[in-house]
């Protein structure tokens, strides 16, 4: 009798087990399949200068730079027509690269985030990212002051 | 008179001069110039020092006792040598002091490994490194948890800091945003330490220290961030048997690279938004032989043991008015409920130590005045089940089932 009792109790365990995986699978699934990937966009930098065609906004509200002489990433947010925000996607805790989601940018080294005005909103980093003066100007968009030397 | 003051003039010149030529005479190599300052750091180069640590007043109610220590001081070093390759290092001192023959205290690299940029997406480690398993063996600085204590799961369960020599590749999926990955082959585990202390595996890592590495272990991990989520599942598989096969053919242990394998699958889920953070985290750990195991050192070796828990925490001062004025600071009120059977199945031959499946509350308040410093102040309250004489390890004086310890601290990291 015992035994019986304890063979449903572990059948009813691993039915538990099997469900909630199953569930946890089905809802990671469907999250894997709502998201999109962010656009990115190589760019040469002159003149610590990296362009981008505005064009590159009419369908996306951010837009991720890849500065050909610069090994971090720039994201680059479309808050209004004649406002952006560039950020470097450096963590400020120990110099990993960031990683975007749809709340802000996360580093997967220690578990730091910040929002898209790049302060932190997690530590372990203690400063705000880095943010690039963005101008607009014959339908391009130029982020300043990108560094050449790493 | 004058004779003493010309010996003193005549001594100060000798000195000053004497110190004048030994400064110069020590500038004489790159190491040392750099040391002084007077010469330019090399271009896309640097050198980075930080470090973290945390202090902790704990107070036994039941036993009426307390202890006050630094549990651990941790200096970081890095270096930057290019554009893709880093040195990162963490040295760390647990209990403020080591001393010969006396119980307490280790001096230990936590971690100690070179970093090579594949690309942007894509980086190798090799050296000293923590599998990315848990939420605490990576992210385990003082001022990203909650509570004096790390997690009692993510101390015996998952070992934090658990880390181990080989060779790592995380990479960042460009397809979908917020997904990351990793897989790592590292040395083994010593099941000669497994069932120790009622502490699980813990006491199989070699944790860098002349690691016997015939047997080998994969793990890897899928990590996604996605709205306010974070959520990640890893595992663990490798070999427990580090002689070789004749020494294992002796003690009847499967040898080779995975053999006497253990296997942990862990997952967690952690969500934070307007303050609120909650975390929750599972973690199921397999030793496959764990009967030839005990057979071959009589330690007792669990086969089957889990562990899970979950925790609130709200930081009150999203309710303020001013949040700006706040951004930098943060009063964290949180509640963790933990439960783990580190004998929830035992071989034929062990015998169920039933102290070693436990309950913990744990409650309090975490207050961050600026960035990088906490101050903490929670209580633990904890169940466990009855000592099993001359098998459970229990701390010294009067056994309770429930315990209750306050405990008080700081940390910080920079």
């Amino acid at each position: 009798m015992q035994e019986k009792n304890d063979d449903r109790r572990a059948f009813i365990k691993k039915a538990c087990v099997l469900c909630a995986g199953m569930a946890g699978g089905l809802s990671i699934a469907s999250l894997l399949t709502s998201c999109v990937s962010l656009p990115r966009v190589k760019s040469d930098v002159k003149n610590n200068t990296a362009e981008i065609p505005l064009s590159s906004f009419v369908e996306n509200k951010m837009v991720i730079i890849v500065p050909k002489h610069y090994y971090y990433d720039i994201l680059v947010i479309k808050k209004s027509d004649t406002e952006y925000t560039a950020l470097e996607m450096k963590c400020t805790h120990q110099d990993n690269m960031l990683v975007p989601s749809s709340k802000g940018l996360n580093c997967t080294l220690h578990g730091s985030s910040f929002d898209f005005n790049g302060k932190v909103t997690e530590g372990p980093a203690i400063r705000n990212l880095r943010t690039f003066p963005v101008e607009i100007s014959d339908n391009k968009i130029s982020v300043r002051n990108v560094p050449t030397d790493y | 008179m004058k004779p003493f003051y010309i010996k003193i003039f005549l001594f100060l010149l000798i000195s000053s001069l004497f110190l004048t030529f030994t400064t110069q005479a020590q500038v004489v190599t790159k190491e040392d110039s750099l040391n002084a300052g007077l010469t330019k750091p090399v271009p896309g180069q640097n050198t980075v020092i930080s470090g973290y640590g945390q202090g902790q007043y704990q107070r036994d109610i039941k036993l009426d006792s307390a202890t006050a220590n630094l549990p651990r001081i941790v200096m970081f070093f890095g270096h930057r040598f290019s554009r893709n390759i880093s040195f990162f290092s963490e040295l760390e001192i647990e209990d403020v002091k080591v001393s010969g023959g006396e119980p307490g205290g280790e001096v230990a690299m936590e971690q100690a490994f070179l970093k090579f940029n594949l690309n942007r997406d894509m980086y190798l480690v090799t050296g000293l490194f923590l599998p990315r398993i848990g939420i605490i063996n990576e992210n385990h600085l003082p001022t990203t948890f909650n509570g004096n204590e790390r997690t009692m799961v993510e101390t015996i369960l998952i070992p934090s800091t658990w880390r181990e020599l080989g060779v790592g590749l995380y990479g960042t999926s460009r397809r979908i945003t917020g997904l990351n990955y990793n897989i790592a082959l590292v040395n083994g585990l010593n099941s000669q330490g497994f069932g120790v202390e009622g502490m699980g595996i813990r006491e199989g890592r070699w944790e860098g220290r002349n690691a016997a590495a015939k047997n080998l272990a994969l793990t890897g991990a899928l990590l996604y961030y996605v709205g306010g989520f974070r959520i990640q599942t890893s595992m663990y598989y490798g070999g427990s048997t580090p002689f070789r096969n004749s020494t294992a053919d002796t003690l009847q242990l499967h040898s080779g690279a995975f053999g006497s394998q253990v296997l942990l699958n862990e997952a967690n889920i952690q969500f934070r938004s307007k303050g609120l953070v909650v975390k929750a985290l599972a973690v199921r750990t397999n030793i496959k032989d764990a009967g030839r195991i005990n057979a071959a050192f009589g330690n007792n070796a669990p086969q089957t043991m889990l562990g899970a828990y979950l925790e609130f925490g709200y930081n009150l001062l999203a309710l303020a008015r001013n949040k700006e004025k706040f951004e930098s600071k943060a009063l964290v009120v949180f509640s963790r409920y933990e439960t783990l059977n580190l004998n929830y199945k035992m071989p034929v031959n062990g015998i169920r130590d039933t102290y070693l499946n436990q309950q913990h509350w744990v409650s309090g308040i975490t207050y961050m005045p600026i960035r990088g410093v906490v101050l903490k102040a929670d209580y633990r309250y904890s169940v466990t089940g009855k000592n099993v004489p001359g098998i459970s390890t229990i701390p010294s004086g009067p056994f309770y089932t429930n315990k209750g310890f306050l405990n008080l601290g700081f940390g910080y990291s920079f």
